[in-house]
C-alpha cells in the first residue's frame, strides 16, 4: 500500500514536472495545445482556443468577444497560420439541425475574425453538430460546455 | 451486379378463395392496441431429413416475425393437437379451436433434382372453417431466409390488408468508444439482424444514411479528408462517390420517390438552403433562400412536395412547400421545438422528433399539420423512418444518463399507434436507423 502511494506522488509529480517544462501537450490533429480541458493556440498557453454559446444561439458574447480578440493579436503575430474553426452543439437538438447550428457559430466567429482584420482566405470553418462533445455526460455542465466554437489551425492547408 | 440473388419466383396464388360465407378473420391494426391474435404455424412439412431441416429453419423465422409483429402471438407448439400429415389435407378444426388459434398456417418443402426448394403453404381461418389463401414459391436453397420473410409477409398482408415488411432491410450506424471520440460505423443488416455487416470501417465519421427506393444504394454524410458532404455508396459494390460539388457542407440528405434525386441542405456562410440534386444531370437546383436554417427535407410519396424544417419562425418549426420551393407554409403549431419530419410511404403521415421541457419526442401529425399526436418519448429519442408500409417507425433512443455516465443509445421500433415498442437488436450501439423498402 505504502509502495503504492509513494509510486503515485513520484508519477503524480513527473506529470506536473514535464507540463510545466513542456506547456500543454500537443494535439497534432487540430494543432492545439490541450491542458486540463482547455485548449490554446501557443504553447504558453495564452490564447484560449474555445469561445461558447447560448443554447440554441449563435451570438457572440461579450466575453466570447474577448478571447477572440486574443485570438486575433495571436494570428497577427502568426501569419503563416491558417485557420479552421469549428462549431459544435449540445445534444439537445436533432443531429441535422445540430449540424446547421454548428456551421453558424462556426461563420459567426469567421465573421467576427474577418471583421478584425484577419484575410478572408486564412479562415475555413467545420461543423460537428452534436457529434464531438468535449464533456461527456447528459446534464448541464456537460452541454454548456459542448455549444463552443474551436479556433484550430488548418494542418492539411 | 445487384443485391438480390437473382431469385425465379413463381409466385402465383395456386388456390381459389372459397367464397366466404361466414365473416373473414380481420386484424384491425389501425385502431389502437389490440391483445395479440394467436394463431398456429404448423412444422413445414418434407418428407426426408434435407426437406425436414430446411422447413424447421423456415418455421422459425416464420414465428420470429410474426410474433416479432405485435400483432401476432404464435401459440406454443407444444401444445398443438393435430399432427398434420400434408398441406393438402383438410385441418381438423375442432383441435385448433381448442387451443384459440384464430388462423393456422400449414406449409411443406419440396426439393427437387436441381436443388431448388418448392414451398407451398396455406392459411386457413380456423373458425370460419375456410382457406384465406395458398401460395407457392419456388427458389435456390440458399434464399431460405428471404423465402421465410416473404411467407410472414404474406401472412401480415392477408390477415391485415396492409402490405407487410419482413423482407427488408435496415442501414444504420453502429457506434462504440467514449462520446469524444466516438467511431461511428455504417452498418446494413436484414430487418430480424440477419446478413449483419459493416459498410465502413469507422476510420471517417459517418451519420445519417438513408435508402435508395431500388434499396441497392445508401445516400449519407461523411468527413472523408475532415471535409462534411452528401456521399452515396453502391452497397453491393461498394462503390463510394460524393454528390455533386457544392462550395460548403452538404448534409441531410434523402432520395426522391424515383430515386433519380437526392435532396439535401448546403451550408454556407452561416446559411442552410435546400438543394436537390439530379444525380442523372448532375442538375443542382435551390429550393429555398431564407437567410437561418433550412434542412431534413424528405419527399412527398409522389414526389411534388417537400417537407423540411426550418428556424425562419423564430424557433424550429415544420414547413411544407411544392418541389420547386414554392408555397411554403407551416404545419406545426404545439409547444416545442420540431425536426427531422419525415414524410410516410403512404403520404397520409409526417412523423417528426420533438423538443420540450427537456424531453424529446417522435410523433405523427398530417401533412396539413393535423392530428399530431405522440408515439414515443425518451431522454433522447430523434430520427424517425417508416417501415414500407408506413405502419411502425424506428427511431435512435439515448437512455437517461445513470450517475453522470452517458446511456447507451440504441434503435426502437414503434407501432403508429404508440404501441408494440421494441428494440432493434444490434451488436453494437446503433442510431441512425433507415429503413428499406421491399426487398422482392
Amino acid at each position: 500500500m505504502y509502495i503504492l502511494r509513494t509510486l503515485s506522488v513520484i508519477i503524480f509529480s513527473f506529470i506536473l514536472f514535464s507540463c510545466t517544462q513542456k506547456g500543454g501537450m500537443e494535439d497534432v490533429s487540430t494543432g492545439l495545445y490541450e491542458q486540463g480541458g482547455m485548449s490554446y493556440l501557443d504553447k504558453n498557453m495564452t490564447v484560449p482556443a474555445k469561445i461558447y454559446f447560448n443554447y440554441n444561439q449563435y451570438l457572440i458574447t461579450d466575453m466570447a468577444q474577448n478571447t477572440l480578440d486574443i485570438q486575433v493579436a495571436w494570428m497577427d503575430e502568426n501569419p503563416g497560420k491558417y485557420i479552421l474553426i469549428e462549431g459544435h452543439c449540445d445534444e439537445r437538438g436533432t443531429r441535422e439541425y445540430n449540424l446547421a447550428l454548428g456551421e453558424r457559430r462556426a461563420n459567426a466567429v469567421r465573421e467576427y475574425l474577418s471583421s478584425m482584420g484577419i484575410s478572408d482566405g486564412r479562415l475555413n470553418v467545420v461543423s460537428y453538430g452534436k457529434e464531438r462533445p468535449d464533456a461527456e455526460g447528459s446534464y448541464d455542465d456537460a452541454w454548456q460546455k459542448n455549444r463552443r466554437s474551436v479556433t484550430t489551425i488548418d494542418v492539411d492547408r | 451486379m445487384k443485391y438480390t440473388k437473382k431469385i425465379i419466383f413463381s409466385f402465383l396464388i395456386f388456390f381459389s378463395y372459397i367464397l366466404n360465407v361466414n365473416a373473414e378473420l380481420k386484424i384491425d391494426i389501425t385502431s389502437g392496441y389490440t391483445e395479440p391474435t394467436p394463431i398456429g404455424i404448423h412444422d413445414f412439412i418434407g418428407t426426408n431429413d434435407e426437406e425436414n431441416n430446411v422447413a424447421k429453419q423456415i418455421t422459425k423465422l416464420v414465428i420470429a416475425d410474426l410474433n416479432n409483429s405485435g400483432i401476432f402471438k404464435i401459440i406454443d407448439p407444444k401444445a398443438y393437437i393435430q399432427k398434420i400429415p400434408s398441406p393438402n389435407v383438410m385441418p381438423k378444426f375442432s383441435d385448433w379451436r381448442v387451443i384459440n388459434a384464430q388462423a393456422l398456417i400449414v406449409g411443406s418443402t419440396q426439393i427437387n433434382k436441381s436443388g431448388q426448394v418448392r414451398i407451398e403453404f396455406r392459411l386457413w381461418d380456423v373458425f370460419a372453417e375456410q382457406q384465406m389463401a395458398g401460395w407457392a414459391f419456388s427458389t435456390a436453397r440458399s434464399n431460405w431466409r428471404q423465402i421465410s420473410h416473404r411467407i410472414a409477409d404474406k401472412v401480415y398482408e392477408r390477415l391485415t390488408g396492409e402490405i407487410g415488411y419482413f423482407d427488408t432491410r435496415i442501414a444504420y450506424i453502429a457506434e462504440s468508444g467514449p462520446a469524444k471520440k466516438r467511431v461511428k460505423r455504417l452498418a446494413i443488416m436484414d430487418q430480424d439482424g440477419a446478413n449483419h455487416r459493416f459498410l465502413t470501417d469507422g476510420s471517417n465519421l459517418v451519420i445519417t444514411p438513408r435508402f435508395s427506393p431500388s434499396h441497392q444504394e445508401l445516400t449519407y454524410l461523411s468527413y472523408i479528408g475532415r471535409i462534411p458532404r452528401v456521399y452515396l455508396l453502391d452497397i453491393e459494390t461498394g462503390k463510394q462517390e460524393k454528390v455533386g460539388d457544392f462550395p460548403g457542407m452538404t448534409f441531410a440528405p434523402r432520395f426522391s420517390p424515383l430515386g433519380d434525386q437526392v435532396i439535401m441542405s448546403l451550408a454556407t456562410e452561416g446559411n442552410s438552403d435546400i438543394y436537390s440534386y439530379n444525380l442523372q444531370t448532375n442538375i443542382r437546383k435551390q429550393l429555398t433562400s431564407y437567410r437561418g436554417i433550412d434542412t431534413s427535407p424528405s419527399y412527398s410519396p409522389n414526389g411534388k412536395r417537400v417537407v423540411f424544417n426550418s428556424d425562419r419562425g423564430g424557433s424550429p418549426q415544420i414547413y411544407v412547400m411544392s418541389n420547386k420551393g414554392k408555397k411554403i407554409k407551416r404545419i406545426s403549431f404545439g409547444k416545442g421545438h420540431y425536426s427531422t419530419p419525415v414524410w410516410s410511404p403512404r403520404g397520409d403521415y409526417i412523423a417528426f422528433t420533438k423538443y420540450f421541457n427537456k424531453t424529446f419526442y417522435i410523433g405523427v401529425m398530417t401533412p396539413e399539420g393535423k392530428g399530431e399526436r405522440v408515439i414515443a418519448k425518451g431522454f433522447l429519442v430523434e430520427g424517425p423512418t417508416w417501415t414500407p408500409n408506413g405502419r411502425m417507425i424506428a427511431y435512435t433512443k439515448k437512455d437517461y444518463p445513470m450517475k453522470k455516465k452517458e446511456g447507451k443509445t440504441r434503435i426502437f421500433l414503434i407501432d403508429l399507434t404508440g404501441f408494440h415498442e421494441r428494440e432493434i437488436i444490434t451488436p453494437l450501439e446503433a442510431s441512425d436507423p433507415a429503413w428499406s423498402s421491399l426487398l422482392n
